[in-house]
């Protein structure tokens, strides 16, 4: 089926008419430009579907495919919008870029495997100056402690080895940013600590543009993860 | 470019049916409606229930309402007080639909002298709520007193700390809720509360029972569980957001 462009004192068929018509609105709905002579031609990323002021009310489909953003009005989706793994050794791992006043709060999931470390720490916006405090409890194999109330130069949470950890961190300013973690390390195919804590950066008013990552020791091994999902 | 209109007995020109083509197939593809297909706002939608697009590929996606996609966790109600209140409540809910709650939030709390918990109550199919007596929470939590753990009444998901003094005396928690009818409904909550401009009081896991199996969950209260004896409450800046896997 073609799409005809239409002359003057050009004689119709039926068909003809009936063509245009379902080029345009028959089977799969595809953005179309003007083409060259007259026809209507596909084209990617170009135009939208409604607009701010003039919104369609509900999509129904099987399927949703986006390869950019999703935003919604009262943030009531994650979204990923940072991603690292590693290919090689890195002492620190960098997250620059980031609105925390955008996205209000940041969820991390981080699937880490130490070279070797102490704790894992995380930084906001490069502040090492003692801005922090936490509260981390855990239980190994063989004991069961805590450590409450640390003043620090850095948000820590505490996976070992190798670890996965989940993190939830409060991110608007106006108020000391608080964060919660759960995380399960573990070696030789055993579960060897699990912990969870919490604690909070000591900076209402600095919005936060980047977190980083280091474990007190050389750093984290390739295979290392960290994804960074915020509210849309 | 505009968008005519055929009349009767009206001669209209090859490039006016072409315009109209345009109007329609090019660019942009708007909400239209009325015999001269005006732009709407809100109103039209894509497809049906039971007529669905297979598959939309776009490059953003904007939306300012609610969103329902199938196996993901979506916000579905959120309260941030702009005053005090002695409760929260959620209502319109149904817990056999979502079968399981994420519920976050940000809780500013009151001074006092005691150290209360943030209780979620449940409702039963009659609107009331069951007592507290009839949950049941254990608990474990490192605090700057030290650790300690127990077996106690009520559906904690967070606590904190009467010593509030400045703005930051705040917990944020985070609690999943496993909603649907057949078997007790359990929660499990992790909280985290600072008290000062340099402390950190508490990080608490509580792990809840709603022994009922049989009510479905219809509404949700949080108070705290001296709120009747005391003067506790919520404080301005409170948010609680329930998201739900729909």
């Amino acid at each position: 089926m073609s799409f005809t462009s239409f002359s003057n004192a050009q004689t119709l068929t039926a068909s003809d008419m009936n063509d245009n018509f379902l080029f345009i609105a028959d089977g799969n709905r595809l953005p179309y430009t003007q083409g060259a002579a007259g026809t209507l031609t596909a084209v990617d990323d170009t135009y939208d579907l409604g607009g701010s002021t003039t919104a369609w009310h509900t999509v129904y489909c099987d399927n949703l495919n986006i390869s950019g953003t999703i935003s919604t009005t009262n943030k009531s989706m994650w979204s990923k919008i940072a991603s690292t793994t590693l290919s090689a050794t890195a002492a620190l791992i960098t997250f620059s870029g980031l609105d925390g006043d955008l996205y209000k709060q940041f969820r991390i999931m981080f699937r880490g495997i130490w070279v070797a470390g102490s704790v894992d720490k995380m930084t906001f916006n490069a502040d090492s100056t003692g801005n922090y405090t936490s509260n981390i409890f855990w239980a190994s194999t063989t004991s069961f402690q805590d450590s409450v109330n640390q003043s620090l130069t850095a948000a820590r949470f505490w996976g070992l080895n190798s670890f996965l950890a989940n993190i939830l961190i409060d991110t608007a300013t106006g108020k000391g940013r608080r964060y919660i973690y759960d995380a399960t390390s573990v070696a030789a195919g055993a579960v060897t600590n699990i912990s969870f804590g919490g604690g909070v950066w000591y900076d209402a008013v600095n919005n936060i543009t980047s977190i980083e990552f280091s474990n007190g020791s050389t750093g984290y091994a390739a295979g290392t993860e960290v994804k960074i999902w915020g509210r849309v | 470019m505009a968008y005519t209109p055929l009349q009767k007995d009206t001669v209209i020109s090859h490039t006016e049916i072409n315009d109209n083509f345009t109007f329609v197939g090019v660019g942009d593809i708007q909400p239209r409606q009325g015999v001269s297909l005006t732009s709407v706002n809100d109103t039209l939608n894509l497809g049906s229930d039971t007529k669905r697009w297979k598959d939309i590929h776009i490059q953003t996606l904007d939306m300012s309402a609610s969103q329902t996609v199938t196996n993901t966790f979506s916000m579905i109600s959120e309260v941030t007080l702009s005053g005090s209140a002695s409760e929260i409540e959620f209502t319109g809910l149904n817990g056999d639909v979502d079968n399981v709650y994420i519920i976050t939030g940000a809780i500013v709390s009151d001074s006092g002298t005691s150290t209360p918990r943030v209780n979620l109550f449940l409702s039963n199919t009659q609107g009331s709520y069951s007592a507290s007596s009839v949950y049941r929470t254990q608990f474990m939590q490192t605090s700057k007193l030290g650790t300690a753990s127990g077996n106690e009444t009520g559906g904690a998901i967070a606590q904190y700390a009467n010593r509030r003094t400045t703005i930051t005396g705040e917990c944020i928690f985070e609690a999943y809720l496993f909603s649907k009818t057949g078997q007790e409904r359990l929660f499990i909550s992790d909280s985290t509360h600072e008290f000062s401009a340099s402390a950190i009081e508490n990080r608490s896991l509580f792990g809840s029972i709603w022994s009922n199996t049989d009510m479905t969950i219809t509404a949700m209260l949080f108070k705290n569980n001296l709120v009747v004896a005391s003067t506790m409450s919520f404080m301005t800046g409170t948010n609680i957001q329930i998201w739900a896997k729909r």
